[in-house]
């Protein structure tokens, strides 16, 4: 690949002419702006020139360029022009897409069994950076064009905490790496039910059982809340009539009975306590007596687990639920009506049997991997089929293709799955997307991941031919306007 | 040695039965390519013939079960029949030379560690939905082995995945051969010799000098291991691990076997030797786990000159894996043309079928791929499959959600 210094100088006037011409003709050159030299990025200005570009975003441009400042796309145009501190990229004859997202990954995350994962968990506590085996597998999948990675905790059933998306940067610390600390939240259904028949009711049931409790926790900090408001209300008017008692007694001694009226008066007001009110009125020992009856609300006890539950409740995140059978996943949309929560669905291997049921309860789907083999795999996916992926796109329920989040090395073999679909009833833009714009738009991420479109981060790869090919290679690599992977470089 | 005559004598029995029941079948002619006059002949936008010839938009000219001739400019026979295959691509019907298929659970015996004579084609059940998935993916031809359990576990049987009517003879490629040897922990048992590894090259090694002077030993000869020491019968070494290839190594040149490695898991440390020795790989199966260094090897074993062919591990796996373990291998600097040939030509030759499949060559059988694309790329779907110059398999219509511009059956 040639990278070339800035080729065209501000001052070329002639160049400038036929700018000036090519605009006035409603034309397709537009300028990219020049690099200021006093610009803060310390990552010098891109420009990716004369490549195919598959924007994701519904404009491709046969041949294109695209212009990045400061780590995210400034512009994309079948025409720019490089001005001085530009550096060029010559990408002619290849094909420039967004960084491909692996929607469900096990890269980066400390290998363990399936058992450990809580509620309370963060799976960002479990990624490690440092250990050798995870940077080979970190730079293999940025070798095969993955730029982030949603990693979920290894839950095997019920609720399993914070999810992340990362981007795979070589050689940086775990935090630097971070999109999104707080993803989603996991759980999982069926998993640990293999060989064990009872164990899936008691799966769902736990899922279900989770949810409940976490509303009923959330009914229980409402009381508190009203109680406290009220006693804090009673409080107040107490203090009130105390120091209208006070003043009757200083100031009114001679006149007796008007304090009562007054403390009265007020007291209607409060139609719960105004016997009580009365009475306190009435001697100053009985008042005493009172005060101790008037009881400060408990506090239910915090419980960070629910907490976190309540935060997928309120729809603040979305809860992403691992599950493959049929059968689990329309007892998990019964769940869902009961307790509304923004469901996203991972596997879903059974999911080709309950498209309907699925797309009439809006569920999106992570599906994958495509690249299974094993037949002699557990229950969970004996019922793999190569379609899967275009039973849903036929059912218009949206899909992100990823693998499976078991295994680290799965990542690096994402185009692969998408080609795979390809095979069985996928239309290539739509096996791209599901890699790219659909899997950040499941994420939540779209607005700065999975297509190149100005404002958006410029997370790209430049591939030497089709992307979804087998013998496709990778030619560059940039994630936030950085080369970070060149081979031989 | 009583089990093993039993055994020869069924084998013989159900040989001549499945004869006659050919016979029977071929006379009474349910078999319509061979009485069909009309001559076909497909056109594709690229036929792959398996013997690193890619010819763009050319014809295969088939007459009756086998080829009559490949190429762009064939001279058409008059009246033939040209069907129109589009911008599809044709390969030949492609081969793995080592599964189970039909025979799992069937092909297992674990009394005697030196079983020659035991025969998988007397197990496998031809009517077994696994090679309607086999075909499926484009297979066409197959090995079917006897099981690990043994040192010696006896011979392999080729088959076709399809066959123009039920009889064996369609279906039978290739009878008695190749021999499955083994050194692995499979065939260590614990109740009955070999328990260890060192007992195991012992028994071994003691079997291949007994064949070799029989007389000597004044016992009965297995004719199976004689033809094997006199380099007249092939055999398939499995050995997961290479811990195990210097003595397979040392005994192939003592004896001037003829053999195949299956199976070799950590074969990048050993490519310079395995080609010095000559000894061809079947790799596999490949998959989204497997090691880097590991589908390095196909293409470095390319480079060196020795010849792969790739195994789906059907029907533990998909047969589908084939094709993707090439596809791996292909991603990791294999060429296409090199592993077209070793899921074609070069898993022909090490299955000893090759005079019949293996490449489109004129006189060959007619057993054919459609894909949509490259056979290489995963994208690319299997559309037909053609065994004997028959259709067998028209494509599956992913339980009715194909795209609309799927062609489907």
């Amino acid at each position: 690949m040639n990278v070339t210094p800035g080729l065209f100088s501000r001052t070329n006037t002639p160049l400038l002419f036929f700018l000036f011409l090519a605009i006035a003709l409603g034309g397709t050159l537009s300028i990219a702006p020049s690099a200021a030299a006093d610009e803060a990025g310390d990552a010098k200005p891109l420009l990716i020139q004369g490549g195919r570009i598959l924007t994701m975003a519904g404009v491709d441009f046969e041949r294109g360029d695209l212009f990045i400042r400061k780590g995210r796309v400034a512009a994309v145009a079948p025409r720019l022009r490089a001005r001085r501190g530009v550096q060029v990229i010559d990408a002619s004859g290849k094909t420039v897409v967004p960084g491909f997202i692996d929607a469900c990954s096990a890269l980066l995350r400390e290998p363990g069994g399936r058992s450990g994962s809580r509620a309370t968990c963060s799976v960002i506590d479990a990624i490690n950076t440092f250990s050798l085996q995870q940077k080979r597998g970190l730079e293999a999948a940025l070798a095969r064009g993955v730029t982030t990675v949603a990693v979920f905790p290894q839950a095997s059933s019920g609720v399993g905490g914070y999810a992340a998306a990362l981007r795979l940067i070589p050689d940086a610390a775990p935090r630097e790496l971070v999109v999104e600390e707080k993803l989603a939240l996991h759980a999982a259904v069926g998993l640990g039910s293999y060989g064990r028949p009872f164990h899936r009711l008691g799966e769902i049931e736990n899922l279900r059982g989770a949810l409940r409790g976490a509303k009923e926790y959330e009914e229980a900090l409402e009381n508190y809340t009203e109680e406290l408001e009220e006693y804090e209300k009673k409080l107040k008017e107490r203090a009130e009539k105390d120091d209208t008692e006070d003043q009757d007694k200083e100031t009114d001694t001679k006149k007796n009975g008007n304090g009562k009226r007054a403390g009265r008066t007020k007291s209607r007001d409060n139609n719960n306590n105004d016997k009580k009110a009365e009475s306190a009125t009435k001697n100053d020992a009985a008042k005493d007596k009172d005060k101790d009856e008037l009881k400060k609300p408990k506090k239910p006890r915090h419980d960070p687990a629910k907490e976190r539950l309540l935060e997928a409740l309120d729809g603040e995140i979305p809860l992403f639920v691992e599950v493959h059978r049929a059968a689990d996943v329309i007892n998990l949309l019964d769940i869902v009506e009961a307790y509304p929560v923004k469901l996203v669905l991972i596997g879903c291997t059974e999911g080709f049997l309950v498209t309907s049921e699925l797309a009439g309860a809006g569920v999106k789907v992570v599906a994958g991997p495509a690249f299974r083999e094993t037949e002699l795999e557990r229950n969970e996916f004996r019922n793999h089929v190569p379609w899967f992926a275009a039973a849903l796109a036929k059912a218009e329920i949206p899909f992100a293709l990823a693998s499976s989040g078991r295994l680290a090395g799965e990542t690096r073999h994402l185009t692969l799955n998408a080609a795979q679909t390809v095979a069985h009833g996928l239309t290539e833009r739509q096996a791209l997307e599901a890699i790219t714009i659909e899997a950040a738009r499941l994420l939540g991420l779209d607005e700065r991941l999975g297509s190149l479109e100005k404002g958006k981060d410029a997370d790209l790869v430049i591939f030497d031919g089709d992307p979804l090919s087998s013998a496709a290679k990778v030619e560059m690599v940039i994630i936030q306007g950085r080369i970070v992977y060149q081979p031989g470089a | 040695m009583k089990r093993t005559i039993k055994l020869r004598i069924f084998s013989f029995g159900t040989a001549f039965f499945m004869l006659l029941c050919c016979l029977a079948t071929a006379e009474s002619g349910p078999d319509g390519s061979r009485k069909s006059p009309t001559p076909v002949a497909l056109k594709a936008a690229k036929v792959w013939t398996g013997t690193g010839q890619v010819h763009d938009d050319a014809l295969v000219l088939l007459r009756g079960r086998q080829i009559a001739a490949v190429g762009k400019d064939i001279v058409l026979p008059a009246g033939c029949e040209v069907i129109d295959l589009g911008s599809a691509q044709i390969a030949p019907g492609l081969i793995d030379p080592f599964t189970a298929l039909g025979a799992v659970g069937q092909n297992i015996e674990i009394i005697d560690p030196i079983h020659p004579e035991a025969t998988a084609e007397d197990v496998f059940d031809r009517f077994h939905r696994d090679f309607e998935r086999a075909l499926a993916a484009g297979i066409t031809s197959v090995v079917i082995t006897p099981s690990l359990d043994n040192l010696v576990g006896g011979t392999a049987v080729a088959v076709k995945t399809a066959g123009t009517c039920a009889c064996s003879r369609c279906r039978v490629l290739r009878r008695g051969g190749p021999l499955l040897l083994t050194l692995s922990e499979a065939a260590q048992k614990r109740n009955r010799a070999p328990t260890s590894r060192i007992g195991a090259i012992d028994l071994f090694k003691q079997t291949l000098a007994r064949a070799r002077t029989p007389a000597v030993h004044g016992e009965t000869p297995s004719p199976r291991i004689e033809a094997l020491v006199r380099g007249e019968l092939d055999a398939y070494f499995y050995a997961s691990w290479r811990y195990n290839l210097d003595t397979v190594i040392g005994l192939r040149k003592e004896y001037g076997l003829k053999l195949t490695l299956v199976g070799l898991s950590d074969a990048w440390e050993m490519i310079d030797e395995l080609a010095a020795a000559g000894m061809p790989l079947i790799l596999g199966p490949f998959n989204a786990l497997t090691a880097e260094r590991e589908l390095c090897v196909p293409g470095r074993a390319q480079a060196a000159g020795l010849e792969i062919a790739f195994t789906s591990g059907a029907p533990g796996f998909k047969p589908e894996g084939l094709r993707s373990s090439a596809a791996l291998a292909v991603r990791y600097g294999l060429e296409r043309d090199a592993a077209l040939q070793a899921m074609t030509l070069h898993a022909a030759k090490m299955a000893g079928i090759v005079e019949r499949v293996g490449s489109l060559s004129p006189g060959k059988d007619a057993d054919m791929v459609v894909f949509s694309g490259d056979p290489l790329d995963l994208s690319s779907k299997v559309l037909r499959v053609y065994v004997n110059g028959t259709p067998v398999y028209a494509g599956a219509c992913c339980g009715g959600c194909c795209a609309e511009s799927e062609v489907c059956p």
